[in-house]
């Protein structure tokens, strides 16, 4: 109900900031408007939720891939290369991805959205290795000796399996894209970024305040969404909990 | 059912299966014995294509292993391991259904085949949509047993099954193993190395040692003949004499002389276990059930060492 319940508080925070007014007036009077006014935060939210959708997405997705390659016998060499890259990606700070991306791809939501993917991956990536290699010898063996194929096993088998491990690096790294995504606005994106970026910059502090809360509840509903997710997967593949 | 010319198994340049050749006739129970390393579970994985054969050939049914494709040829072949490896992710059912929902069978033919499995290994229907883990060790071999049996295959490979079990347990399974050959008329190869595993259960014994097959025979013909100082030692040692009584049966000693008082032991019972009573009861002499109502005999002591 925890989901429910902060996932209600996002919508009217998001909704009704604008009445949050006479309460930063208060606080700051010399700051007008005392709430963000060049984007109303629901708009604001969408295009942040779109970025951290599509940027999650494609880091999962290739991670997935890359992760099966990886562990399958033809892909066993390419292993360490893989786990190098995707270090280099957490190690890497999205601030320096966004200023080599900027000159090659414009400003706006493109190169945010290679940032944000770059810094996701590695989780996802993590995990889905960690996930398949985790899946017991003798399953594996019972299983080629049942007569499934290499597919039916990855598919039947492997995958289901992993699916709790592979479902929290996707958890840690939308958590991560959530947070990451709001230095988009340094670009030019259009993030819950931008008010924390426009406060910044401008000396208004009740626009960082108003940007940082609704981040901060766009997060913790997210985390706590996979979470329920997550009891749903092991409920239903009768993995150990 | 399946014959080995020799067949050799290579890994970097060592040779783990060395030259084995041998055949099990259909509805024989082999036991393939031998210490660890001796290259036994090597040599039963080159029959469901698990281990890739480097040399000699492999017929199961006549037909050559090398020319059907190893998917095809494992769902032809029941398979159980020590460790098991029941899929967690599936129900008790799911697991049995395995092969057959590979085979593309009906819903309705598999949950029959299903429903008669698990009735068949003296499980509790109530099992059937339980998850693996919920499942005592024994239970779970059960289960594996069972899923290796549900398409009906001819050949079963059974790959030190009952290894991880605790000794009652492992007994209870074998015995219900060794009903389940005569009823069902399976060919088994059942990898061991507890020779007394082998002489109970098995009607001919392979003998393996740094991966070559050193005797293969029946159990009496193993003990009374071993071709070497290594399978006299393996196979009896100093225990030889209790092991010959334990592959003997009370119906060849049996005199038709009636004997003296006391609950009478079945002519198919071992000689091991007349020995023991004779023990039990301190007397040297048992009286035997005769067949189908027929009067009985006797067994003495001095019969067990004719």
């Amino acid at each position: 109900m925890a989901l429910l319940a902060l996932a209600l508080a996002l919508a009217l925070v998001t909704v009704f900031m604008p009445a949050a007014a006479p309460l930063f007036r208060h606080f700051w009077p010399d700051v007008t408007p005392p709430v963000y006014g060049f984007a109303s935060f629901p708009s604001l939210l969408l295009s942040h939720a779109e970025i951290v959708a599509a940027a999650s997405a494609a880091a999962a997705a290739a991670a997935l891939v890359l992760g099966i390659a990886a562990t399958r016998p033809w892909g066993r060499d390419f292993r360490p290369i893989l786990g190098s890259l995707a270090t280099i990606g957490q190690t890497f700070p999205p601030v320096a991805v966004l200023a080599i991306a900027v000159p090659a791809l414009g400003y706006g939501d493109l190169p945010t959205f290679v940032a944000v993917a770059l810094y996701g991956f590695l989780p996802v990536v993590a995990n889905v290795i960690a996930g398949l290699e985790g899946v017991p010898t003798a399953v594996r063996e019972a299983a080629l000796g049942m007569g499934l194929s290499p597919r039916q096993i990855l598919w039947r088998v492997e995958l289901p399996l992993a699916a709790p491990v592979i479902l929290a690096g996707v958890r840690t790294s939308v958590v991560i894209a959530i947070g990451t995504a709001t230095i988009g606005s340094t670009v030019g994106a259009v993030t819950l970024g931008t008010p924390i970026i426009d406060g910044l910059v401008g000396d208004k502090l009740p626009y960082v305040i108003e940007g940082a809360v609704v981040v901060a509840l766009f997060a913790i509903v997210a985390d706590l969404a996979f979470e329920r997710l997550d009891r749903y997967l092991r409920r239903h593949a009768g993995a150990a909990p | 059912m399946i014959e080995l010319e020799h067949a050799v198994c290579s890994h970097g340049g060592r040779r783990v299966v060395d030259d084995v050749s041998f055949a099990v006739p259909s509805g024989a129970f082999c036991a393939l014995v031998g210490s660890s390393g001796a290259g036994k579970s090597t040599t039963l994985k080159l029959i469901n294509r698990l281990q890739p054969l480097t040399g000699g050939t492999i017929r199961v049914g006549g037909a050559d292993i090398a020319a059907l494709a190893p998917e095809a040829l494992r769902r032809r072949i029941g398979y159980v391991i020590q460790s098991i490896g029941l899929f967690p992710h599936w129900t008790v059912a799911q697991n049995i259904a395995t092969v057959p929902r590979l085979l593309g069978w009906s819903d309705a033919k598999i949950s029959a085949r299903v429903a008669e499995l698990v009735a068949l290994m003296g499980l509790d229907p109530v099992y059937a949509g339980r998850f693996p883990r919920e499942l005592s060790g024994g239970q779970q071999q059960r289960v594996g047993v069972a899923r290796a049996l549900a398409a009906d295959p001819e050949l079963l490979l059974m790959d030190e099954p009952f290894g991880a079990l605790d000794p009652l347990t492992r007994e209870a399974l074998a015995k219900e193993l060794a009903q389940l050959h005569r009823r069902t008329g399976k060919t088994i190869l059942f990898v061991t190395h507890d020779i007394d595993m082998a002489l109970e259960l098995a009607d001919v014994i392979a003998i393996m040692h740094q991966g070559r097959l050193v005797q293969f025979g029946a159990p009496l013909d193993i003990l009374e003949r071993p071709v070497s100082e290594f399978v006299r030692a393996f196979t009896g040692g100093a225990a030889l004499g209790l092991k010959l009584l334990g592959v003997r049966r009370i119906a060849e000693r049996v005199r038709a002389e009636p004997a003296a008082a006391g609950e009478p032991l079945e002519p198919s019972a071992s000689l091991a276990e007349a020995l023991s009573q004779m023990v039990v009861r301190r007397t040297d002499r048992l009286p035997v059930k005769g067949a189908d109502g027929a009067p009985g005999g006797s067994v003495a002591l001095s019969d067990l060492v004719r």
